[in-house]
């Protein structure tokens, strides 16, 4: 695995990281690449644009320090780089037991060929760190803490308390649902979109969020039976 | 617990070298023969809180690249009959030793000592896997501060990934009247999120400051709550069981105590 590096019309470079590529890979892959090319690259007319890999801040952070100080190269951007959401919408209570959260934010969607495998079983707590990528679905058998990452073409099941980051459907199917037996995440993420919950929501039974109509739409996951 | 002990947090400043510190003094009270080993090359605090910074001749890093003999560096602490401290090199750095060294000073002094426990430092880089090594259970150290409580779940996922499955929690700082407002994290939060065993609680109390100063562990102050709380920690790791203390009778009685004597 590595990182290829193409031209694109109208100048400029796109780099292309296989979403397997740890990121000290890509990093090493990066500096040999640039290291033999010195010339090709030199000045701040090179444009890179980053696709591929999702990163976190902190290493874009890393990346753009790097290429500044040992290129010289300025014009960096990252495919699917957020700007700064503007509203933050707060989970309403629906009247019929249901909950609507609106979506305000994207989140760059991950391409088919990312994830390699069809399905995954953790049989474990996700701890804070920790991060389970998959193309199908994926089933955890205990909590996913704060900090640990679940990214999934598919659906997600949590058999426990789902306070870290889960996006379902990443790949950009939006017939995909999040069900957790205590669903009290600080946002989910459902094909791209982003969704903010409050922080004292609370999780009194499991519950399962699914993308209806633009919204994000939490339910209770045994549906109630009315009394006629 | 087992025999070789990390003493980590993720977090920093969470007391990691001063439970060090005093499960060392506490234990060899049990007559165990216990060395203490400060991982925190470039910081080193495990010979400052012990007091016996004034007697370091050889470090970690001159055992490992050879310039002495083990035996040269490990300080007898005069006060505590058998234990032992390998004190961390000031003037180098965390990349001066590596996890393989680690494992083999483990397994050489193995032969000697009944406890060898390691402090580690802050972080989850070097030193952290360093500290590791050549561990075989660990505690971790936290306070109830959800920034540290994050950081506790990483170490343990990272703990759990290494091997090290043996691992619970040591609560420190605990302020049980902040927690009935309700102000900061109980117990019972804490366990819920980190899964993992609580091998003890101890309570804020100022008396740590002194003993730090003055590198004197707490353990030796019999009227001191947070070396009460040690104590019963040293007693859990030699395998008995004993409750929590009760924290709040120990505000309780200062309470009234200071009532009677101020006149009021």
């Amino acid at each position: 695995m590595g990182i290829t590096i193409k031209g694109k019309n109208g100048g400029g470079f796109e780099i292309v990281v296989s979403a397997q590529t740890a990121f000290s890979e890509l990093k090493e892959s990066l500096i040999n690449k640039l290291r033999k090319n010195k010339d090709f690259f030199a000045g701040t007319d090179a444009k890179l644009v980053f696709s591929g890999k999702e990163m976190t801040t902190a290493q874009k952070r890393d990346i753009k320090r790097l290429l500044k100080m040992e290129y010289d190269i300025t014009k960096v951007t990252f495919c699917g780089e957020l700007s700064k959401p503007d509203s933050q919408v707060a989970v309403k209570q629906g009247q019929a037991k249901e909950s609507i959260a609106s979506v305000s934010d994207e989140i760059q969607l991950v391409s088919k060929n990312h994830f390699n495998a069809k399905s995954v079983f953790v049989a474990h707590t996700l701890r804070s760190g920790q991060r389970v990528e998959c193309a199908g679905d994926v089933v955890i058998l205990g909590d996913v803490n704060v900090g640990a990452e679940v990214i999934a073409g598919g659906s997600v099941a949590v058999m426990g308390t789902l306070r870290g980051l889960v996006h379902a459907g990443a790949n950009g199917r939006n017939d995909v649902v999040i069900a957790a037996t205590q669903l009290l995440p600080g946002q989910l993420r459902i094909s791209g979109k982003i969704a903010m919950f409050p922080e004292n929501k609370q999780a009194l039974e499991p519950e399962i969020a699914e993308f209806k109509e633009g919204s994000v739409v939490i339910r209770p996951l045994r549906a109630r039976r009315t009394k006629r | 617990m087992q025999n070789v002990i990390v003493v980590t947090s993720g977090k920093g400043g969470v007391g990691k070298t001063t439970t060090v510190a005093n499960l060392g003094a506490g234990l060899v009270e049990s007559g165990k023969k216990v060395v203490l080993i400060d991982t925190d090359i470039g910081l080193r605090n495990l010979d400052v809180v012990l007091g016996l910074e004034n007697r370091i001749v050889y470090d970690l890093v001159d055992v490992v690249e050879g310039t002495c003999r083990l035996k040269q560096a490990l300080i007898k602490d005069k006060r505590f009959d058998g234990l032992f401290l390998i004190p961390a090199a000031q003037t180098r750095d965390k990349m001066a030793v590596n996890p393989e060294q680690m494992k083999k000073l483990v397994e050489e002094l193995e032969e000697e000592f009944d406890y060898i426990i390691i402090d580690c430092p802050a972080g989850i880089e070097q030193g952290f896997k360093n500290a590791i090594a050549g561990a075989k259970s660990a505690i971790v150290v936290t306070v109830p501060e959800v920034s540290a409580v994050r950081d506790a779940d990483r170490i343990i996922g990272l703990l759990s990934a290494n091997g090290i499955d043996d691992c619970c929690l040591l609560v420190n700082r605990l302020r049980p009247d902040l927690v009935k407002r309700g102000d900061m994290l109980a117990l019972d939060d804490m366990l819920d999120i980190l899964g993992v065993n609580l091998i003890g609680v101890v309570p804020e109390d100022e008396n740590i400051i002194r003993s730090s100063n003055f590198g004197e562990p707490i353990v030796t102050n019999l009227k001191s709550i947070a070396g009460k709380a040690y104590r019963n920690v040293i007693v859990r790791i030699l395998g008995d069981n004993v409750p929590l203390l009760d924290m709040e009778e120990g505000n309780k009685f200062g309470a009234r105590l200071k009532k009677l004597f101020s006149g009021k």
